[in-house]
């Protein structure tokens, strides 16, 4: 148990895991009425609490713990302002009953997201019983330990369930400004007509690969760029670079994503293209864009703070729908899906 | 309400729905003043912060005081600091500050304007703004003749909007004109160096999140649009009280008084949009279209129907929350036998087809008991048939509120039974807050609206014809005032709802205000 989750159960007094005994402590613990707006299934212990709070300052909610490292079938219950917490816990054999508590305690009526505080096995009993529960899925295949393989997979559970259920994963998410910046550099036609003569795109990383490799894929996918299997590359590691190749119809581009200290962020993009160089990088706790000529003129040189992971979260839990732009990007990086991705 | 617009870039595809901007160079004359301290960049700096401010766009302050580049730059960065709703990140804000130039200059100088286009040209070269400016008449109404004379002559307004010179826009910040001959006058000289479609012309409550709610409640809700009419409304109110007095805008205030500073803009564009025909789509022409519509229903009074249908009034000595206040003629800078008014209450009446017979009743007010600006709509009562016998004690009519500030949310008051033997009905409300609901602060007004300006979204500014339908129908008001007997001022004690003869307003027809 993580100390934060010790916290919880250590100051709130077991009740059995039934749901109207739930319910019945869930007013004891707040008896004035909220505008709760979201029900939140959270599985994991680490983080929950700060998790819970922050989430609560946009979107009031119950938040339900499913937790299946406990000693045995129990629930704890405790609410602040603007949020209820339930956990559950019990041994991986309670499965059943923690579920369907869960299934009980959802406030009807309202959008149901999950999140999983470390990446899921994708074909487990609990994911796919979770996702039976839920409207939009939210993970993060930075915490997966075949990153890659993992997108893949996730990508098909998407398109399996697009019907009923959204799934997000944040290591898209956090690309967002990223994307949003890159996008802004080549707004105006001179430097829009330079994407024709893009010759490489060099991302570097703080230990990560989801993040980079979306992005490159992101690159692919909007530009009509083919990304070929390099033939030199036998896995994909986020120690050690890795060379791709895209075709764009004229030429070949090169795709340098390399390691660059530690952290599991992004640290810069570089594009090149013929006769200008494009920049994005995190500097002092921004993201920062640059603009250079090929006569060292600097054109542009702005900086947007960087979003807190938590904040990122945040805005995923409501979204709903399947994000086509994710999709295209994953399968833009389809070549790569017999590497072996060693996290 | 922006549409986005379909940039020919094929990386923006999928990211947030918006109006892709190009960068510009926002011009504020008058930038040493409270208005740009307080507002205008402490709102840039926090689209900036979001993200949305597009990269590359600058701000030029143009001003008399002398200072440098880096002198203005600190004070911005001062004033974001003390003002701006977002955390304050010193790097983030140096960053943000490299985009800063100041030129000092009377609005009256030729060479200031000179001085002007050089600094914006050497921007256009710095940081991409291709030429792209909006000018932003942040100053005392009378300095906007001669600034907009002097950037006419100097060439600095392409009024044909070319691409190739980039595209240039004028916001201009309230009050726009005094009365309806001042408002023309001045739309004439805008119109002489700008296009109509170049014009922002700034109200800020439209840019606030929930006057801009009203459509989306309106129009998003099915089970409302059919009671929005004369069939089912009684009357609607407008009421925008608040518990300040005119602080240190004495000199302001005597000029404009109760009517001109809220009525004549605020309260009649909450009117237009609680009033007014859905759009065929939520574009800019098509809102304002339905608008003025409204706007040019409400016809100009004539002296009789201002005497029955406004009431004035003045604040005397009193107490508010407990803290004493001193009569308005007692406040510093004002004339000790004033007769501006600080509170005005008056009856609209929308002549079409939705709203005839229904009336309108507007109130606004200084030193009130409490701050709240909100619309009432007060529907007609249910028949009471079916609940003489079983003595019901009347029915209460419903009543649906919309809470513009603060505490901004929707309320539903409508008739349940209580519980026991006997048909007994009481009033209960139904409330929905934002802010509790979506936890989020909403963005200051002035963060919209310049980004709309910057998107090049006219939606929520006012047109030529919407300020002149205004003043038409504000204008008559002020004339017949003069011809009328004048009040016996202070006619309220500081801390109350104003003068009787508002209660009396509505009395005389069976009716009477909404508790706030």
């Amino acid at each position: 148990m993580q100390t934060d989750g010790r916290s919880v159960l250590d100051e709130t007094a077991a009740v059995p895991l039934d749901a109207r005994a739930v319910e019945a402590a869930v007013r004891l613990a707040d008896p004035a009425s909220r505008a709760i707006r979201l029900n939140l299934v959270l599985v994991g212990q680490s983080g929950v609490q700060e998790l819970v709070e922050r989430v609560a300052t946009l979107h009031p909610l119950r938040a339900i713990v499913v937790d299946l490292d406990g000693a045995d079938a129990a629930a704890h219950v405790s609410a602040g302002p603007r949020w209820e917490c339930i956990w559950l816990s019990g041994r991986p054999s309670q499965l059943n009953r923690v579920v369907s508590t869960a299934s009980a305690l959802l406030m009807p009526g309202l959008p149901t997201s999950a999140y999983w505080l470390q990446a899921p096995d994708l074909e487990s009993t609990l994911f796919s019983r979770i996702v039976d529960l839920a409207d939009r899925i939210v993970v993060d295949s930075a915490t997966a330990s075949d990153p890659l393989g993992f997108i893949f997979s996730l990508d098909r559970h998407a398109a399996e369930k697009q019907s009923v259920v959204s799934f997000a994963d944040l290591s898209w998410s956090r690309i967002y400004g990223w994307r949003l910046l890159a996008a802004r550099l080549f707004d105006a036609p001179a430097d829009r007509a330079n994407l024709s003569s893009v010759r490489t795109l060099a991302v570097e990383h703080g230990g990560s690969l989801p993040e980079p490799l979306l992005l490159a894929g992101w690159f692919v996918s909007r530009l009509g760029w083919e990304l070929w299997q390099p033939p030199r590359q036998g896995s994909l590691s986020r120690r050690a670079p890795i060379q791709l190749v895209a075709h764009t119809g004229a030429r070949n581009v090169t795709i340098d994503i390399r390691p660059a200290g530690s952290g599991g962020l992004l640290h810069s993009l570089l594009i090149d293209a013929d006769r200008t160089r494009y920049r994005v990088a995190r500097e002092n706790g921004s993201v920062c864009t640059m603009v250079e000529t090929n006569d060292g003129q600097r054109v542009a040189d702005v900086c947007s703070p960087d979003r807190e992971p938590v904040d990122v979260l945040v805005g995923q839990l409501t979204d709903q729908g399947r994000d086509r732009i994710y999709t295209e990007a994953v399968a833009a990086l389809a070549p790569l899906a017999t590497l072996n991705a060693a996290r | 309400m922006s549409v986005g617009l379909a940039l020919d870039n094929p990386l923006r595809e999928g990211l947030q729905a918006e109006l892709a901007a190009e960068p510009c160079i926002i011009v504020i004359f008058g930038a040493t003043g409270d208005l740009t301290h307080r507002k205008l960049l402490p709102a840039l700096y926090n689209l900036a912060v979001d993200q949305r401010l597009p990269i590359g766009t600058a701000v030029v302050g143009f001003a008399r005081r002398p200072k440098s580049d880096d002198e203005f730059r600190a004070d911005m960065l001062q004033a974001i600091q003390t003002f701006t709703a977002e955390p304050y990140q010193s790097s983030f804000a140096e960053h943000f500050g490299q985009g800063i130039r100041y030129v000092q200059s009377t609005f009256d100088d030729p060479a200031g304007y000179e001085r002007l286009r050089e600094v914006c040209q050497e921007i256009d070269r710095e940081r991409g703004t291709r030429g792209n400016r909006i000018f932003d008449l942040a100053t005392a109404p009378s300095d906007f003749p001669v600034v907009l004379e002097r950037l006419g002559a100097a060439g600095l307004v392409d009024r044909d909007g070319r691409a190739e010179n980039g595209w240039t826009r004028l916001i201009v910040e309230k009050p726009f004109g005094h009365d309806l001959t001042s408002a023309r006058e001045l739309n004439d000289r805008v119109g002489q160096v700008f296009g109509e479609d170049q014009v922002y012309r700034i109200d800020h409550y439209l840019g606030k999140e929930t006057v801009q709610n009203i459509l989306a409640f309106r129009f998003a809700n099915s089970i409302f649009e059919s009671v929005w009419n004369r069939e089912h409304v009684d009357n609607v109110q407008i009421s925008v009280t608040e518990t300040l007095g005119v602080e240190n805008r004495g000199p302001y205030y005597e000029e404009t008084g109760a009517l001109r500073d809220m009525v004549a803009n605020h309260m009649l564009q909450v009117l237009a949009l609680v009033a007014m025909e859905p759009p065929i789509e939520l574009e800019a022409r098509a809102i304002r279209d339905e608008k003025v519509k409204v706007l040019r229903a409400i016809h100009p009074l004539t002296t009789a129907e201002v005497s029955r249908r406004t009431v004035r009034g003045q604040y005397g000595a009193g107490a508010i929350g407990g803290i004493e206040a001193p009569a308005y003629r007692d406040e510093p800078r004002v004339s000790p036998d004033s007769n501006t008014e600080t509170y005005v209450a008056l009856k609209v009446l929308v002549d079409n087809w939705r709203w005839a017979g229904v009336p309108f009743y507007l109130r606004h007010g200084k030193r009130l008991p409490k701050r709240s600006t909100e619309v009432a709509i007060q529907f007609k009562k249910a028949p009471e048939l079916l609940f003489r016998q079983a003595d019901a004690g009347g029915l209460d009519a419903n009543l649906l509120v919309l809470r513009l500030q603060p505490d901004e949310g929707i309320a539903l008051r409508f008739g349940a039974k209580v519980p026991g033997p006997g048909m007994h009905i009481s009033s209960v409300r139904m409330d929905f807050g934002f802010g509790s609901a979506f936890g989020r602060q909403a963005a200051d007004a002035y963060e919209r609206l310049l980004l709309d300006a910057i998107q090049g979204d006219p939606t929520l500014f006012t047109r030529r014809d919407e300020t002149e339908a205004q003043w038409a129908f504000i204008t008559s008001i002020l004339e017949a005032w003069q011809h009328l007997p004048p009040p016996d001022f202070p006619n309220y004690p500081a801390g109350t709802y104003g003068p009787r003869a508002a209660n009396d307003l509505l009395a005389r027809e069976g009716r009477s205000w909404a508790r706030l």
